[in-house]
């Protein structure tokens, strides 16, 4: 094992799992290392199976291999949730980049989105986890970190908004960059995708993400067997070890077949529209023609592929 | 079934009752039996032509509303007036603009929609029928030509998929979509969308603080 070319993180070349973690020491220091990695060593030691740890990169797997990857997958869903599922690996279609936008002036928030989001893509019961996060904001202002997402009264009030914070899939993802193992990347259609199996749990992708999009799965998940939605995709809505980081992916396993996100159906008011960004005759094509659309903390430069609009 | 429209429902309720009552247009398969054209146009789908596309349902509509007389059929359905059998021999009165001017009959009827007379909107010729600024007669069933006369930016961006909402399939070369009518969302006396309760309170704040950047690795 040769030491890494660069010390300092993120810009890791080349790299596999092990000199990653070596990597990650060199940086912070041993006694930062082992809280940063607590979680982590406790993950592999107990639930981390041999073959799991064998497992290549998923972007290095031949067809057959990830085959038999997913096939595990499935195997574990019934063992410890009792759910039969199919795991898939959907893949981007050519000449489809998506986009999503969505009305602030529509917006009432309800928070159907999130719940959605939550059953879709089998999140932890107990934490109420959910990859969508709804502000209520001030009218007049746009500064996300003021928004208040535990309202709990009628909406929508008269003076306030409302803004549902999701993954940008921006075109410049901080968290793809900080990555030591390369575990998360950015697909063709413009999802943002993290491989569970890869993640090495250090959070530096969630810490990164100026969205706050990026969740952590401090613990198992727990999804009792009825509950668990059987159509998976392996780098999306199947059922998360305890340990790796999660993200949205667009529902890449209903996008990717030509059908809408969970959160947009689920919308009662028409608030949110997706689609394709290349083909000009699509109705997120007609939203950024026609309306002023805003993007979150644009001074970053992530080039969000996410935007919001209002009604003027 | 009218009804539960006014309150606030949710709305996969409504769209599960708009199907049960098998109220549906199916937008894409209109063929012109009338001389107008079929008024919805929708972009969408990769510029297919609208023969490889699959279609657009338009559920929420109601094909002709009637007012409930107290009883009910064998199936539990409220027995419904048609509008002609007091309005057949009766003048329209063009003036009536509020419910609060209703005395004899309709009373209660809420009306927030602008200053609109109630003959802006139903044919007094006709109270079976919906009436367009024209004059010309259309049925309850084609409400939505008549919102689209006066709203003409939602009505594009209706058009266009960007109000309104839908299910389905974004890409219509693989599977087909359903749409709102905009009575689904907006009562035509009271349009303004109504305050509801918010679901799903969030948890995560409370069980591990608020996971911010701050946070890190602390
Ligand atoms: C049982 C008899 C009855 C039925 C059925 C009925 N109406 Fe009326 N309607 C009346 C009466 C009586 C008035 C006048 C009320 C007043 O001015 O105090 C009225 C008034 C109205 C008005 C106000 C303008 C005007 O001409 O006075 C409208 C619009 C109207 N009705 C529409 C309808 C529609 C649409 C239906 C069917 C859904 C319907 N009505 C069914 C009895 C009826
Ligand atoms: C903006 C157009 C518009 C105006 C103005 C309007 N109506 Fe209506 N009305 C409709 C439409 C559309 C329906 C069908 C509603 C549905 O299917 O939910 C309807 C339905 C009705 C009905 C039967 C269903 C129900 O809600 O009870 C009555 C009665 C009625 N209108 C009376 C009136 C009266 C009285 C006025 C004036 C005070 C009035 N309307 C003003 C568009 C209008
Ligand atoms: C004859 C013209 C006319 C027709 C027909 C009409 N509207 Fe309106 N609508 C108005 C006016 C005028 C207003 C009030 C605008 C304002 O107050 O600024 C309005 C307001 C609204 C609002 C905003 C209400 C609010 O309080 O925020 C909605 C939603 C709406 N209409 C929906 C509809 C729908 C749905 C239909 C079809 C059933 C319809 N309208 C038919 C003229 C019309
Ligand atoms: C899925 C629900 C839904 C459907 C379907 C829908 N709308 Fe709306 N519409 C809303 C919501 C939510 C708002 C914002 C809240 C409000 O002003 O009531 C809105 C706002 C409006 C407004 C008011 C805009 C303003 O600036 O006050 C008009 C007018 C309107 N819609 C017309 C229509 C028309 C016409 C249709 C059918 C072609 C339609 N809507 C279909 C949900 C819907």
């Amino acid at each position: 094992m040769s030491a890494p070319k660069k010390m300092s993180l993120p810009v890791l070349g080349e790299v596999d799992r092990r000199t990653a973690f070596k990597a990650a020491g060199a940086t912070l220091g041993a006694a930062a290392f082992a809280k940063a990695m607590a979680p982590v060593v406790e993950w592999a030691s107990h639930e981390t199976s041999a073959s799991e740890f064998l497992q290549k990169h998923f972007k290095e797997l031949r067809p057959d291999e990830l085959a038999t990857v997913m096939s595990r997958l499935e195997d574990e869903a019934r063992d410890e949730y009792g759910a039969d599922v199919t795991i898939a690996d959907y893949r981007p279609q050519k000449g489809v980049k998506f986009g999503y936008a969505l009305n602030l002036s529509i917006c009432i928030g309800c928070r159907k989105c999130a719940e959605a989001c939550h059953k879709e893509n089998n999140h932890d019961r107990v934490s109420g986890n959910s990859y969508i996060r709804v502000l209520e904001m001030d009218k007049g202002s746009l500064d996300l970190e003021s928004g208040n997402a535990a309202y709990d009264h009628p909406v929508p009030q008269p003076d306030k908004f409302y803004m549902p914070v999701q993954c940008q899939q921006c075109e410049r993802p901080p968290c793809v960059n900080v990555c030591p193992v390369e575990a998360t990347w950015k697909e063709d259609d413009g999802v943002v995708v993290v491989d569970y199996n890869w993640c090495i749990g250090c959070r530096y992708c969630e810490a990164a993400c100026p969205y706050h999009a990026r969740r952590f799965n401090w613990t198992k998940p727990e999804v009792p067997a009825q509950e668990v939605n059987p159509n998976q995709g392996y780098l999306s809505n199947r059922i998360r070890p305890q340990g790796v980081v999660e993200k949205c992916t667009y529902c890449l396993h209903r996008t990717r077949t030509g059908r809408l996100p969970a959160c947009l159906e689920a919308c009662p008011t028409g608030a949110r529209v997706f689609g394709n960004l290349l083909d000009p005759n699509s109705e997120i094509s007609y939203v950024l023609r026609t309306k002023r659309v805003y993007v979150l903390k644009e001074e970053l430069g992530t080039r969000p592929q996410f935007f919001y609009f209002f009604d003027t | 079934m009218v009804r539960t429209r006014r309150g606030a429902v949710s709305w996969s309720a409504m769209l599960v009752g708009a199907l049960a009552a098998g109220v549906t247009v199916v937008v894409a398969a209109v063929s012109s039996t009338s001389d107008t054209d079929p008024i919805v146009d929708f972009a969408g789908g990769g510029g297919l032509t609208a023969a490889e596309q699959h279609p657009i349902t338009i559920v929420g509509a109601t094909p002709a509303p009637g007012i409930p007389t107290g009883d009910f059929d064998r199936q539990g359905n409220p027995v419904l007036a048609n509008c002609t059998t007091c309005h057949a021999t009766r003048t329209a009165n063009s003036v009536t603009r509020d419910g609060t001017q209703l005395n004899d009959f309709h009373q209660g009827l809420t009306t927030a929609h602008g200053e609109l007379a109630c003959v802006s909107c139903h044919n007094p010729d006709d109270y079976s029928q919906l009436r367009l600024a024209s004059g010309e007669g259309i049925e309850f069933a084609d409400s939505l030509r008549l919102c689209a006369q006066c709203h003409g930016p939602q009505f594009r961006d209706y058009e266009n998929g960007a109000h309104g909402g839908m299910t389905g399939h974004w890409d219509l070369a693989v599977g087909p979509r359903v749409r709102n009518h905009c009575l689904a969302c907006h009562d035509a006396h009271a349009p303004k969308y109504q305050q509801v309760m918010p679901v799903f309170a969030p948890r995560e704040f409370h069980a591990h603080g608020s996971r911010t950047r701050a946070e890190g690795y602390e």
